[in-house]
């Protein structure tokens, strides 16, 4: 074989060695793109999944709604049931891992009040807002339930 | 060998791979498009999402999934959801974590039912097939038949009784005897409850018959 002919095999040789690799990488990448197109079809958006796992906070009386015997009044939430002990049984995140799920942080935006739950750390992603009743000693007030939503954090 | 020879042999050579790589991306395009991972992935997130919709209930309530899984097995524990074929490894199982509150329970197991149903009694939610029935079968909710063949069905104090009959093949539905309806519209036509739909249990009844079709003997 001349030179000229050893050359054009040569150069055919690493053509094809390169093409090689920039083939199988477009495939894996093709493939890797299929993937992540199916998982965003599959994709809950957290607003929703939050705003669901929140409805039990103001309709719950195992939570804070208020009731009156078997008779619960949504929207209501009782003083006296809001805090700790109570969100600690409404809503615990220790089976997952704490911070690896939705932890929250419930304030009463006219008093102020304010609870969380156990592994809430201030990293919030977004707010809810439900406006509610709050039944006190004296009686039934109108304020602004603001829910903060701390996502996952970490891997 | 001839340059024309090496050429030839050459562009065979580039069409093979071209075709390759053509077959390697529609194979993963077609094996990810009939794979069950994306209905799976949905019926585990929103049956989670049912059941904190279901803690949020104050009393008692049943829901029923509104697609049909017969294809998948589901298991209900305190803390999860796993959606699976049957004889699937474990490590390609669908799993979904949701949290109760205190006292509260979950359990269930269902496996190739068309229809599932979720149950709040008390403080447990139960996992369930929907319409303990066969398929095929007229759902023994209905009872017997008068002697016109209608059949009627009292869904409670608070809903009106709605009337049932097989007619020419198919069913169809009526809130008083006069108008009658297919079981493929859910709204009532004509009459004192023009336009108004039926409670849900009689919805699920409707649409089981207008997906079954249970065919009466002896019509």
């Amino acid at each position: 074989m001349n030179k000229k002919a050893q050359f054009a095999a040569a150069r055919k040789t690493i053509y094809w060695m390169i093409a090689g690799l920039v083939i199988t990488l477009v495939v894996i990448g093709f493939a890797m793109v299929i993937a992540s197109y199916r998982n965003n079809l599959a994709k809950v958006p957290p607003e929703i999944r939050a705003e669901l796992i929140a409805l039990r906070f103001t309709s719950n009386p195992d939570c804070f709604a208020y009731n009156v015997s078997d008779k619960v009044l949504l929207g209501t939430i009782d003083l006296t049931k809001f805090n700790e002990e109570t969100m600690l049984k409404c809503y615990s995140t220790a089976s997952a891992g704490g911070i690896k799920t939705f932890n929250f942080r419930l304030k009463l935006e006219s008093s102020g009040e304010e609870i969380m739950t156990d592994k809430y750390a201030y990293v919030d992603k977004f707010t809810i807002f439900k406006e509610v009743l709050v039944k006190r000693q004296t009686g039934l007030f109108k304020d602004r339930l603001i829910i903060y939503v701390q996502e996952k954090i970490g891997v | 060998m001839n340059k024309k020879a090496a050429s030839v042999i050459m562009i065979t050579f580039e069409i093979l791979v071209v075709l390759l790589v053509v077959y390697m991306t529609v194979s993963i395009g077609k094996a990810y498009g009939e794979s069950d991972q994306v209905t799976k992935i949905n019926a585990a997130e929103e049956l989670r999402m049912m059941i904190d919709t279901l803690v949020a209930v104050p009393g008692d309530a049943i829901v029923s999934y509104p697609q049909e899984v017969s294809k998948f097995s589901f298991i209900l524990t305190q803390g999860s959801i796993s959606v699976f074929k049957k004889g699937e490894e474990e490590n390609v199982w669908i799993v979904t974590t949701f949290f109760l509150p205190e006292n509260y329970d979950a359990e269930g197991t269902v496996s190739e039912a068309n229809y599932i149903c979720l149950e709040k009694l008390n403080k447990k939610i139960i996992l369930k097939k929907c319409l303990d029935v066969a398929d095929n079968e007229v759902p023994p909710q209905l009872g017997s038949p008068d002697s016109g063949g209608i059949y009627t069905y009292d869904a409670g104090v608070l809903a009106t009784p709605l009337y049932y009959r097989y007619q020419d093949g198919s069913w169809e539905w009526s809130p008083d005897k006069s108008y009658w309806m297919s079981v493929n519209t859910i709204v009532v036509s004509g009459g004192e409850f023009d336009k108004q739909k039926p409670v849900q249990e009689n919805i699920q009844l409707i649409r089981y018959l207008q997906k079954f079709n249970p065919p009466i003997e002896n019509e």
